[in-house]
């Protein structure tokens, strides 16, 4: 199996908002990051992949298979954390495994007690007196707990302390280290994806713009530093959006080391993946 | 399923020391009524609402959409639902017909036999059924919290039908039921059994065509 997750073709319609052609493939040992503002599509890609909603169009696998078809079995193998779906608050931690445990065959008691442990979640507490972060952290848990092939997590790192983001970011590049296990992470905190993502996807307004390894995202593009009149000077197949301010631009563009070649008196900054989506939004206003 | 059991199990415990709390409220009631069959009646009907209560924490917490993230089918969710809501009114019945027979015991005045308590017991839990076979499918359609006010109006219509009919309807019916009291009892309790099947299936479709 080459691909853990196969996007293709997708396409969903709600009234004042569809999902066109989204294709994309999330490949074994690495991790994907879905990027994009609020409404982009991010958690409608997600849901389309769990079948959680009903797709107009397109194909989506999941460890090579059809989720149409076999979602019950494929679910054995994946860990899921997704915004506003959990457990209740009447519950206990120690509660969860009494039953996720008669859900999933894999489920391993033990390691959901040491993740318990190592996220210093109390096990005899209600969850509804869990903070959000603490309760983000118990779902993470509880997703890895059956040992999955496959964690999608959708804003699964906000609302924890950047300690904590931290090391839950590590244990996601440990999760990975051989290539039957993937990743994939909607964040709009872009910094934890330039952390740890191999991969990164783009969507804004239902449709991806970019998807692309990170490295290459980050080698390549650059953001030139430059009066309103130079912007003219520059190839516009390369540029990826402009920022206009009062006595100067910033133009976003793809190809970071030729325009240095190019351009030898422009200043030429390496970007930050927010850069991408914040050119592309504001190009559009 | 059994997960899924579980999970209700567990999420609704705390609410047993509040339905011992309801069953003695209704026990003082029956003895000062001197009707051992008014706690066996009411108990299981209060029970009977645990179903909902618990759909209502599925609501609250995303549970559904949670839960169709695991190796369980949309069937199988609410399957659950139609099994759980068996088992809690079962419970209800077989611990209201428990108590009816002690506080017949206990009122020496009462004239009811444990056989007696034991047919009757299936009316509150045959009306927990019914009511249950028609709210099910509009929650799963609808939501909980759209259903409710509904429920009351399915749980009220039907009690006020019968008393109404009860009163117009002529002594030779009743004269008819009581002498063919076995075979009402069957007809009516193959009818109930069916129609919560044949609701469990609407409620499947609706299910599977359902977006989370």
């Amino acid at each position: 199996m080459e691909y853990m997750i196969e996007v293709d073709g997708l396409y969903k319609t709600y009234p004042g908002f569809s999902l066109k052609d989204i294709c994309f493939k999330v490949p074994g040992g690495c991790i994907m990051g879905l990027i994009g503002e609020n409404g982009a599509g991010k958690s409608t890609t997600i849901k389309a992949i769990l079948d959680l909603i009903h797709i107009d169009k397109g194909n989506v696998k999941v460890l090579g298979r059809d989720m149409k078809k076999d979602g019950a079995d494929i679910r054995e193998d994946i860990g899921v954390v997704l915004d506003g779906a959990g457990f209740h608050e009447a519950l206990k931690a120690k509660e969860i495994p009494k039953f996720m445990s008669k859900i999933y065959k894999s489920w391993d008691n033990p390691y959901y007690e040491a993740l318990l442990h190592k996220f210093s979640i109390p096990t005899d507490k209600r969850l509804k007196k869990f903070s959000t972060g603490m309760r983000m952290k118990l779902m993470i848990a509880a997703a890895m707990a059956h040992r999955p092939k496959l964690l999608i997590l959708d804003e699964a790192t906000s609302g924890l302390d950047p300690v904590v983001r931290d090391e839950i970011l590590d244990m996601f590049l440990e999760f990975i280290q051989d290539d039957e296990h993937s990743i994939l992470i909607s964040s709009h905190i872009t910094s934890d994806l330039e952390k740890v993502a191999d991969y990164i996807t783009f969507i804004h307004k239902g449709e991806i713009f970019l998807s692309e390894e990170k490295d290459r995202i980050m080698e390549e593009y650059g953001i030139i530093h430059c009066r309103p009149e130079d912007v003219e000077t520059i190839e516009k197949a390369h540029i990826v959006g402009v920022s206009h301010g009062t006595y100067s631009c910033e133009v976003l563009v793809d190809n970071r080391e030729t325009m240095h070649q190019q351009h030898p008196t422009l200043m030429i900054d390496p970007i930050k993946l927010e850069d991408v989506l914040i050119f592309k939004v504001k190009g559009e206003n | 399923m059994t997960g899924l059991l579980l999970k209700e199990f567990y999420t609704l415990r705390k609410y047993l020391g509040q339905y011992a709390i309801i069953f003695i409220f209704f026990a003082c009631i029956s003895y000062y009524m001197e009707s051992p069959l008014y706690l066996m009646s009411m108990f299981t009907m209060c029970l009977g609402m645990l179903t909902l209560t618990g759909m209502t924490y599925d609501n609250l917490a995303g549970w559904d959409k949670y839960a169709l993230t695991m190796p369980v089918s949309r069937k199988t969710i609410v399957l659950s639902k139609y099994l759980i809501n068996i088992i809690f009114d079962g419970v209800a019945m077989v611990v209201g017909v428990a108590g009816s027979i002690l506080l017949s015991k206990l009122l020496p005045q009462s004239d009811e036999g444990i056989l007696e308590i034991c047919l009757v017991a299936a009316v509150p839990f045959m009306f927990v059924i019914f009511v249950y076979a028609i709210v099910l499918p509009l929650i799963f359609k609808f939501g909980v919290e759209r259903t409710r006010s509904l429920m009351i109006i399915v749980m009220i219509v039907p009690i006020f039908g019968i008393l109404g009919l009860a009163k117009i309807a002529p002594a030779s019916v009743f004269e008819f039921i009581t002498n063919h009291a076995v075979v009402m009892g069957v007809g009516a309790a193959v009818f109930f059994i069916l129609f919560y099947i044949a609701s469990a299936y609407v409620s499947i479709e609706i299910y599977s065509k359902k977006e989370f």
